[in-house]
């Protein structure tokens, strides 16, 4: 099975470009969805990480990802599909996505995005949306966002890995 | 395999994994379905935000157990949730009571979530490699329904009316251990890496009760329904049933 590194970043390229409907300034790169990418075969093969499980924009993320590979390789065969391989957790988020989430008014850490105090009040865990929760600066007195830390469990005490098959780990292109 | 009977999808339960998916899939819309209850109709506007959500998480869990299901020769994800009959179901009888008040909401919400935690710890390290993977991404999800049960439980401490809803949900809570059909075969097999009586007994040591050394047998895992099923059947699935073949 061969990889064709130039395909691939055309890939992660093309990628780059599907945005999260629900948050525009970021893409499915950005958020570290990509798990693996194949390019054997003539056919361009790409996973994903679902960011939740049940979010209703992870189907528009599959059909965008899906016409933008087409558009982008119109000789080749597509296929985009969700792999539970793994969680998405939010350590896989890009260097600068932060940033780019500051801009919608969402904070990637604890602190306000209006005026950076970082004593808020937690309203809920669950907000606007499955990835963000809800909390009021007693400062500013603003309500805003907070993108949820999501991070892997330790497995249960006395749990070991034998047995486990070895998993493919995502590709690291996310972390630039 | 499956067979339809009188326009009912009946799943033959020849892989002893499709009693497990089931209970653990059909546990989930269930609860997922009476959390949505609340949308609309909850105390507070952030409370219907997060009942939604909730509701919605856990149905989509319930998507991705049911897609094992199917993977395993089962009907697909909508038939299974929607096209069976009551007798069917493998949910424990705890999540198929109505929502009650806000306390009984809250107590059974405390309560299933501590549950889920503990028997998808266990689900983590099942020989049914795609079972493990699952729960491992589920679990990582079902933090922040833990998180947000435990702020509500902390800001109602004192409350009588809470402290009485959770006697009432402890009593129930043993519905969720009974064990699923089969599962000798599973726990053999290392497909439940925990039978049922251990993880009811993790459970107990975690929510700090005593409700004896076997779950009591109401018999949800064996599909013995309540009337509370039955009006909770029509509105879920009357849509569905209504319009067979029908594309959304």
């Amino acid at each position: 099975m061969s990889q064709d590194l130039f395909t691939e970043r055309r890939v992660i390229s093309t990628l780059e470009k599907v945005q999260d409907p629900e948050i525009p300034v970021v893409s499915i790169v950005d958020l570290g969805m990509i798990h693996s990418i194949n390019t054997a075969h003539d056919k361009i093969t790409v996973e994903l990480l679902p960011t939740y499980v049940a979010c209703p924009a992870t189907n528009i993320i599959l059909s965008d990802a899906t016409a933008a590979l087409n558009a982008e390789f119109p000789e080749r065969e597509v296929e985009v599909s969700f792999s539970f391989a793994q969680p998405w957790t939010t350590d896989r988020l890009a260097k600068g996505a932060d940033e780019k989430l500051k801009e919608l008014g969402i904070s990637a850490s604890s602190a306000c995005p209006f005026c950076g105090e970082t004593d808020s009040e937690l309203i809920s865990e669950f907000g606007p949306t499955p990835c963000r929760s809800a909390h009021f600066c007693p400062k500013c007195r603003n309500a805003f966002e907070i993108f949820k830390t999501k991070l892997r469990l330790a497995p249960a005490p006395g749990s070991t890995n034998g047995g486990q098959r070895s998993k493919q780990e995502s590709l690291d292109i996310h972390r630039k | 395999m499956r067979r339809c009977v009188r326009g009912f999808n009946v799943v033959e339960l020849s892989d002893p994994r499709l009693s497990l998916l089931l209970a653990l899939a059909d546990d989930e819309l269930s609860i997922g379905h009476r959390h949505s209850e609340w949308t609309g109709w909850a105390p507070v506007l952030e409370e219907d935000l997060a009942f939604s959500s909730i509701a919605q998480d856990e149905i989509g869990h319930a998507t991705l157990l049911y897609g094992l299901a199917h993977d395993l020769g089962a009907p697909d994800p909508d038939a299974l949730a929607f096209g069976r009959k009551p007798s069917e179901y493998r949910c424990a009888s705890i999540c198929e009571q109505p929502n009650g008040d806000w306390a009984y909401t809250l107590a059974r919400h405390h309560v299933y979530d501590i549950a889920d935690d503990i028997r998808l710890q266990a689900l983590e390290r099942s020989s049914y490699s795609q079972l493990g993977d699952v729960a491992r991404v589920l679990r990582v999800e079902e933090v922040f329904h833990l998180r947000h049960a435990e702020l509500w439980m902390k800001r109602l401490d004192s409350e009588p009316r809470l402290r009485d809803a959770m006697t009432t949900v402890l009593s129930q809570a043993g519905s969720l251990f009974e064990p699923i059909e089969n599962e000798a075969q599973l726990v053999d097999s290392g497909v439940m890496p925990v039978a049922s009586g251990e993880l009811f007994e993790q459970f107990q040591k975690r929510v700090g009760g005593d409700m004896g050394s076997v779950p009591v047998d109401g018999g949800g895992r064996r599909g013995l329904r309540s009337e509370h099923f039955e009006e909770m059947y029509e509105d879920m699935t009357g849509l569905y049933r209504g319009h067979a073949g029908a594309s959304w």
